[in-house]
């Protein structure tokens, strides 16, 4: 038997807590080695002497002491911040790095989101497009060479919705134009816009200001597309201005028409 | 015994100016008639003047306004514009229509029997300016006649009121319109767009330019276009009480009446275009007479 198993034996004897079988063990290893039974011994008297210390009882003044103490030091400790206070001092704290951020993660995500669907980027396009044939129409429409002026006007006719630039640009061009052809080309886009009032208005306006019976025929025909019964005193002023002829008969039947649509 | 009148101009004044103005803008006033014939057939005269180009080798642009007369345009080989203005009847009256109505209308008291002696002044004003030639007539009483040679590439500006107009053989981008007379145009080339009131438009190419729109329209006369075989463009086509005809491969699309409902009303209007394309279209070109024929042929 090792000394630590004899040392670890004895302890257990020491706490009252050893087998009768370990007992018997130690005793006959204490037997074998009597030097371990003699320091075996002392150990015990000092083990008893330990015993015999009367542990002191602590004193009031004790108590205050260390009171005292642990409130002196609590109060060193900062005051745990309140809920509110914390949230305020964050803020406060980090406004300026929370607002780039945001921006910074707006453009982020501005930059690679990609946009919502494909439709909407064919939208913005061919709003583009037509605004550039706008653009385009309104500069051609004061080119001098014929050819390109009658190039915007048909241009004016095709673009979705005319504003009113258009409109006005295509009615300037009905009445003003030095020629003929043009001013027919423009008064045919006009027709496409028949929704509008102030296209109509225009109409019975150039039936006064125009003289060429090619255009008057083709605003008569307009006007009968339009069956817009606000022309005929116009027409029939017209009709009673001119003596005889195909444009007569054109203004009289227009008339007609009109009155029966 | 013959009535001898003078026969020769009495005032003849040409003025020759020749003006530098500003560094590029250069004026040649080339000149100005003033006749006063006086004669009973009115085929008393005849002037030639030849004007100069700025840039005898770049394109030109020639501008004619004329009232009453004849225009004969045809492209030579040479630098200058050589006109040739003359007076006298129409070259072929009957042509002209409308002209008589006119010039009863003009006509006040009755003459007839009576001989003509009065004199009427006749002006005429050409001029030229960085390539640009105008002439410019603002008789109403007298009929003049041009005859303007040019070389090939010009742009035509060309409008008279009575009057036949005849073009041959001119490159370019030309505007030509007449009220009361017929066009006839020859072995054009480039885009033409033209009017008249109470004439035929005839007209032959022998090219067209690429992407440029032509416009043909006429009241009471026919149209009769031809264009090369290879002519690609879109024709818009309407005519009130006439025909159209063709000998071009054309797909045709005559667009449809649009009916509108508004609740019990129904509103039907009809666009009596007729839209075709040939060889798979290109630019448009319009044919719109109200009641003569339309007629597009392939040369």
């Amino acid at each position: 038997m090792t000394e630590e198993e004899i040392i670890a034996l004895w302890q257990e004897q020491v706490a009252g807590e050893i087998t009768d079988e370990d007992q018997e063990k130690l005793n006959q290893a204490l037997e074998a080695h009597p030097e371990y039974a003699v320091e075996l011994q002392n150990l015990k008297k000092t083990w008893n002497l330990f015993q015999e210390i009367e542990t002191p009882e602590p004193s009031p003044r004790m108590d205050e002491k260390f009171e005292d103490f642990l409130s002196s030091q609590r109060a060193k400790r900062p005051v745990p911040p309140h809920f509110w206070d914390a949230l305020i001092a964050a803020i406060q704290g980090g406004w300026r790095v929370g607002i780039s951020s945001l921006i910074i993660g707006v453009l982020v995500g501005w930059w690679f989101i990609p946009a919502e669907n494909e439709s909407s980027d064919l939208q913005y396009l061919s709003e583009e497009v037509a605004e550039l044939k706008e653009m385009m129409m309104l500069t051609l429409i004061q080119q001098p060479q014929a050819q390109e002026r009658i190039k915007a006007v048909n241009m004016a006719g095709e673009l979705p919705k005319a504003d009113i630039d258009v409109i006005n640009a295509l009615i300037t061009t009905l009445n003003q134009d030095k020629n003929l052809n043009v001013r027919l080309a423009a008064l045919e886009s006009l027709i496409k816009y028949d929704e509008s009032p102030k296209v109509r208005s225009a109409l019975i306006d150039a039936l006064e200001i125009q003289e060429s019976p090619l255009i008057l025929v083709a605003i008569a025909d307009a006007l009968v597309q339009f069956q817009e019964k606000g022309s005929i005193e116009a027409l029939e002023k017209k009709r009673d201005e001119i003596s005889s002829g195909i444009l007569k008969d054109k203004l009289a039947s227009t008339i007609q028409k009109i009155r029966q649509s | 015994m013959t009535l001898l009148y003078s026969s020769q101009a009495l005032v003849r004044s040409i003025k020759i100016q020749l003006k530098d103005i500003m560094n590029n803008f250069k004026i040649l006033l080339i000149g100005t008639f003033l006749f006063c014939a006086v004669s009973l057939n009115a085929q008393e005269f005849s002037e030639q003047i030849a004007v100069p180009l700025s840039n005898p080798k770049e394109p030109g642009t020639l501008k004619v306004n004329l009232i009453k007369g004849d225009i004969k345009i045809s492209a030579y080989k040479g630098n200058e514009v050589i006109i040739n203005a003359s007076s006298g009847d129409f070259s072929s009256r009957d042509e002209c229509r409308g002209c008589e109505k006119f010039d009863q209308k003009d006509k006040k008291v009755n003459t007839t029997g009576m001989k003509k002696i009065s004199s009427n002044p006749i002006e005429l004003s050409a001029s030229e300016n960085n390539n640009v030639v105008q002439i410019n007539s603002n008789s109403w009483s007298t009929r003049i006649n041009l005859e303007v040679k040019l070389p090939q590439n010009f742009d035509l500006e060309v409008s008279a009121i009575h009057g036949r107009l005849e073009i041959t053989g001119v490159n370019g981008t030309h505007e030509v319109s007449s009220t009361n007379g017929d066009i006839l145009i020859t072995d054009l080339g480039g885009a033409l767009i033209s009017n008249t009131v109470n004439g035929d438009i005839i007209a032959t190419f022998s090219s067209v330019a690429a992407d440029q729109p032509m416009s043909f329209v006429t009241l009471k006369g026919d149209l009769d276009v031809t264009y090369p075989a290879s002519l690609k463009a879109t024709a818009k086509m309407r005519t009130e009480r006439g025909e159209i005809f063709t000998d071009f491969d054309m797909n045709v699309d005559r667009s449809r009446p649009e009916v509108k409902t508004e609740g019990n009303e129904y509103k039907v209007s009809v666009n009596t275009w007729v839209y075709g394309s040939i060889a798979g279209g290109g630019p448009e070109y319009t044919f719109k007479t109200m009641q003569g024929d339309i007629v597009l042929r392939k040369k």
